[in-house]
């Protein structure tokens, strides 16, 4: 790869580290599983980076991808729930966190893929069209995941007495 | 609540990133991932366009199907439209290849181009009947070359055109299409009058040519089936950079492989793993280590790790989405050819042989 050409997946992966990162663990809720897709992935980018129309795209896939399996794996399933804890201590008060775990059981009901299809569409702010290329899916299948996915999230937070507000879901189910 | 404000929430106990994911180590480990992906051999430095050329005249055979059973848990057959329909040629200063790469959707041909940036490269690919997705040039003009309408465009990154890089496409047969690539430092050069003056000379061979691999394998998982496969480059949307002396051959296997709206050659096809022999023997990089196969484990994402074999100077690698001990289990059951004599090679359509 050229320098000027690495210079730019630098660019690259220290803009999309976070949001992927993210991506990957909304879908399989592992931060260490998460964190072993994104890397993949960005790997299995840096040498086709300048061939890639999408890059983004592409690595949005390969991290939605991982992160599914993950969902599937058993022994990912049966990890110890102290798998999942940060790493380090966090100061964080008793209705933080209790608030947090309620609405973590609250996105963890809606199925993997709905999940995925929901934060790639409203919190990436993705298409519709590049929603269906990362699910691998077609169009409307994508939106039928999505607005599956935001009825499920919304029931669910809804037992939890929290309204799933508008904004940026008002084009949500079109 | 706001979507984000929920997701923000959810992920406020984000550990820091963990050693694994620093932007040095990732492209050291990219590095690394180029150099195997083409045999742990430097790219020659003569530039190279890759064309990709779809049905009609260029119809491929009707697939001859071998079925082998390799053992009572596990029968699969090879379906196998693998042939070449289309041969080298030139246009001014470029020089299409003959094609390295087919599958039932597409072959592929690299391109050489005279005084050419040295980094420039590209691709010619032929399409079957309806596999390409012309809408997937975005913002294509419609030009007319001799009578012929041609859609010429820029690539794309990040929705803006990248400087140097274009294509063209055009149908040679009814929804068959003919897409050139070329990527280039150089913004007119190769220009689009280059690589307009390819679609001329795009014909049929008179026969078929059946594509070869310097492999043949004794057990593939139920289900699975050749879908892509590369004389002397890698296999799929790699051949585009893949077409090198270092490479003798590769194929893809899936269970699903699109034959319909594609933009380019397949690339990580879901639940796909790709086979790749290549040679160590003129690199200038060190091969990988020799115990790269133990690395693999169960906990480690199937997806990622490659089963490599190296015998003398030859890296045979298995790679993709199956469990390490497929993996394994397949490499194992691979027998070489003589990789210095093609006339030992086997006809993709017999690569299962128990």
């Amino acid at each position: 790869m050229r320098a000027a050409d690495e210079d730019a997946f630098r660019e690259f992966v220290t803009s999309q580290m976070a949001s992927l990162r993210k991506l990957a663990y909304l879908t399989c809720g592992d931060w260490h599983a998460a964190e072993d897709a994104v890397a993949n992935a960005l790997v299995k980018l840096y040498p086709r980076w300048r061939k890639l129309e999408r890059p983004d795209l592409y690595v949005k896939t390969m991290v939605y991808r991982a992160a599914i399996d993950e969902t599937r794996r058993p022994w990912r399933r049966e990890r110890s729930a102290g798998d999942a804890m940060p790493e380090v201590a966090v100061q964080d008060s008793a209705g933080a966190t209790d608030e947090r775990l309620r609405l973590k059981a609250a996105l963890d009901g809606v199925p993997p893929r709905q999940r995925a299809a929901v934060i790639l569409r409203y919190y990436l702010g993705l298409s519709l069209e590049d929603t269906a290329q990362v699910l691998g899916c077609s169009l409307g299948t994508a939106k039928s995941q999505t607005s599956r996915g935001l009825a499920k999230l919304r029931e669910l937070m809804a037992a939890e007495k929290i309204d799933l507000s508008e904004g940026e879901l008002s084009h949500a189910v079109a | 609540m706001r979507l984000h404000e929920l997701v923000d929430t959810v992920t406020a106990d984000e550990p820091p990133m963990g050693r694994g994911i620093d932007i040095d180590g990732i492209v050291s480990a990219g590095r690394r991932a180029e150099r195997r992906r083409k045999g742990g051999f430097a790219m020659g430095g003569a530039a190279v366009l890759v064309a990709v050329v779809t049905a009609g005249a260029f119809a491929l055979p009707s697939h001859d199907t071998t079925t082998a059973t390799t053992t009572a848990t596990a029968a699969a057959e090879t379906s196998s439209p693998f042939s070449f329909t289309f041969g080298a040629y030139d246009a001014g200063r470029l020089h299409v290849q003959n094609p390295t790469d087919v599958s039932g959707a597409y072959q592929v041909a690299t391109i050489k181009i005279d005084d050419a940036p040295s980094n420039a490269y590209g691709s010619l690919t032929v399409y079957q009947r309806g596999a390409f997705n012309e809408a997937s040039l975005a913002n294509a003009t419609t030009v007319s070359v001799n009578g012929q309408t041609v859609l010429q465009a820029s690539l794309l990154a990040d929705s803006k055109p990248r400087t140097g890089d274009k294509a063209i496409a055009w149908q040679h047969a009814d929804g068959a299409w003919a897409v050139v690539k070329a990527f280039s430092t150089d913004a007119d050069n190769p220009s689009f009058a280059d690589l307009t003056a390819l679609i001329a000379g795009l014909e049929p061979n008179s026969s078929p040519n059946p594509a070869v691999l310097p492999f043949t394998m004794g057990y593939l998982p139920a289900g699975y089936t050749a879908v892509d496969v590369a004389e002397h480059s890698l296999p799929g949307w790699d051949s585009v950079t893949g077409s090198d002396a270092s490479v003798y051959g590769g194929a893809i296997f899936a269970r699903n492989a699109p034959a319909t709206g594609l933009s380019d050659p397949y690339l990580d096809l879901p639940g796909s793993f790709t086979i790749t022999v290549s040679s160590l023997a003129e690199s200038a990089q060190k091969p990988p280590p020799i115990d790269a196969a133990h690395k693999c484990t169960d906990a480690d994402a199937a997806t990622f790790c490659t089963y490599s074999i190296i015998t003398g100077t030859t890296l045979l690698s298995v790679t993709g989405n199956l469990p390490i001990a497929e993996k394994t289990r397949v490499a194992k059951s691979i027998k070489l050819a003589d990789l210095t004599d093609e006339a030992t090679w086997t006809p993709a359509s017999k690569l299962l042989q128990p």
